[in-house]
């Protein structure tokens, strides 16, 4: 027994390195070949994990070949467009002007509850509204919409918002970090979080602050507050 | 880490292993081979009396030798072939040391038989391939 424990942590370790190093889209929306080789490294690391007579070498080996393979594929699409068409395939337009491609949705091998399925999953429930529709490589049906359906945008309307910059923790599970993102040491957070919820940075499950100094604090227990730590930093 | 390095790196890892792996089993079956055609060249030559000297001392190598190799062997090959090759090695010894011709020359044969079938297994040939 002990020997499948072993076994399953090099395989497990083994197998999160080779999808790290495959890239996040391993993860996510993934294009015909990464969906293969992932399938198959899932199969191959299975078989040596859970028998002890088969060599550990017969998990290794294979997983490290697809992964070479795996870059080799992504190293030949990058440089080439034919390969890349050859491995990936190619958008497909569904649905134009003229309404839905029936011609192109029988090439993807694909009926119309599908195209609607999909177009249901991007919220549009009236076909009338999509203008034109393509199914991408990775399976995703990507829709750009009738003009008079389109989503307002402040620019239509000549207004000018300020831009949000991304909001950086500052406390996970009681725990502060990014604190040189904001210019402040513990003992200053420590002295705005007692001020603002009453309670120790231990206490706080998840705090974040963006740019413009908004800040989220969530404590363990209670409901959340909210603050400007650009305010706070000053008054503390 | 700059994932091209490390596809290079696997891919010389991997081409090394695989170089080296094929060198190194060839000359250790092929030796363990050849010691136990020595052997039976041996009992051959006095069936009555297989339990010399010589005959033990040589079964006592090979084992040893074997003892070794093993353990790199149990990398490479299913565990199942190597721990037959070992019991068939150890009953080898077994049995000169009881002076019994017909089971040492069934176990001799045995030992030459699975070194053949590791080796027409082992090599990237077409049909081992398909």
């Amino acid at each position: 027994m002990f020997t499948i424990i072993i076994r399953v942590i090099i395989i497990l370790l083994l197998v999160l390195f080779v999808i790290r190093m495959m890239g996040k889209r391993q993860i996510g929306e993934m294009q015909p070949i990464e969906l293969v080789i992932t399938y198959i490294i899932a199969e191959v690391a299975c078989v040596p994990m859970s028998d002890p007579a088969i060599p550990l070498f017969y998990g290794i080996v294979p997983i490290l070949t697809l992964f070479l393979l795996h870059y080799l594929i992504s190293f030949l699409s990058r440089k080439s467009l034919k390969f890349r068409s050859l491995i990936d395939g190619h958008s497909v337009m569904v649905i134009d002007p003229n309404g839905i491609n029936y011609k192109a949705l029988k090439q993807l091998n694909m009926n119309l509850n599908d195209l609607l399925e999909a177009a249901r999953s991007q919220g549009y429930f009236d076909l009338s509204e999509i203008h034109y529709a393509m199914f991408e490589t990775n399976g995703k049906l990507c829709v750009i919409p009738k003009a008079e359906y389109a989503p307002l945008k402040p620019s239509d309307i000549k207004l000018k918002p300020q831009q949000q910059t991304p909001p950086v923790s500052l406390i996970i599970d009681g725990k502060a970090i990014n604190l040189n993102y904001f210019k402040i040491n513990k003992q200053q957070l420590e002295k705005i979080i007692k001020a603002k919820t009453n309670k120790k940075i231990k206490q706080i499950a998840f705090a974040y602050a963006d740019g413009q100094g908004f800040t989220y604090i969530q404590p363990k227990e209670g409901k959340y507050i909210t603050a400007n730590i650009k305010e706070l930093k000053t008054s503390a | 880490m700059n994932r091209g390095i490390v596809a290079i790196i696997v891919f010389i890892v991997l081409m090394t292993a695989s170089v080296l792996e094929m060198f190194y089993v060839e000359d250790r079956i092929k030796d363990l081979d050849s010691q136990i055609k020595v052997l039976y060249e041996y009992m051959e030559q006095d069936k009555e009396h297989i339990d010399t000297s010589l005959n033990k001392k040589t079964i006592s190598k090979i084992e040893n030798q074997w003892n070794k190799d093993k353990i790199i062997f149990h990398f490479l090959f299913s565990h199942m072939q190597i721990n037959e090759l070992s019991y068939k090695i150890t009953a080898l010894n077994r049995h000169i040391h009881q002076n019994d011709y017909n089971m040492a020359n069934t176990a001799a044969s045995a030992i030459i038989k699975n070194c053949e079938m590791i080796l027409s297994y082992f090599y990237p040939t077409l049909q081992n391939v398909l």
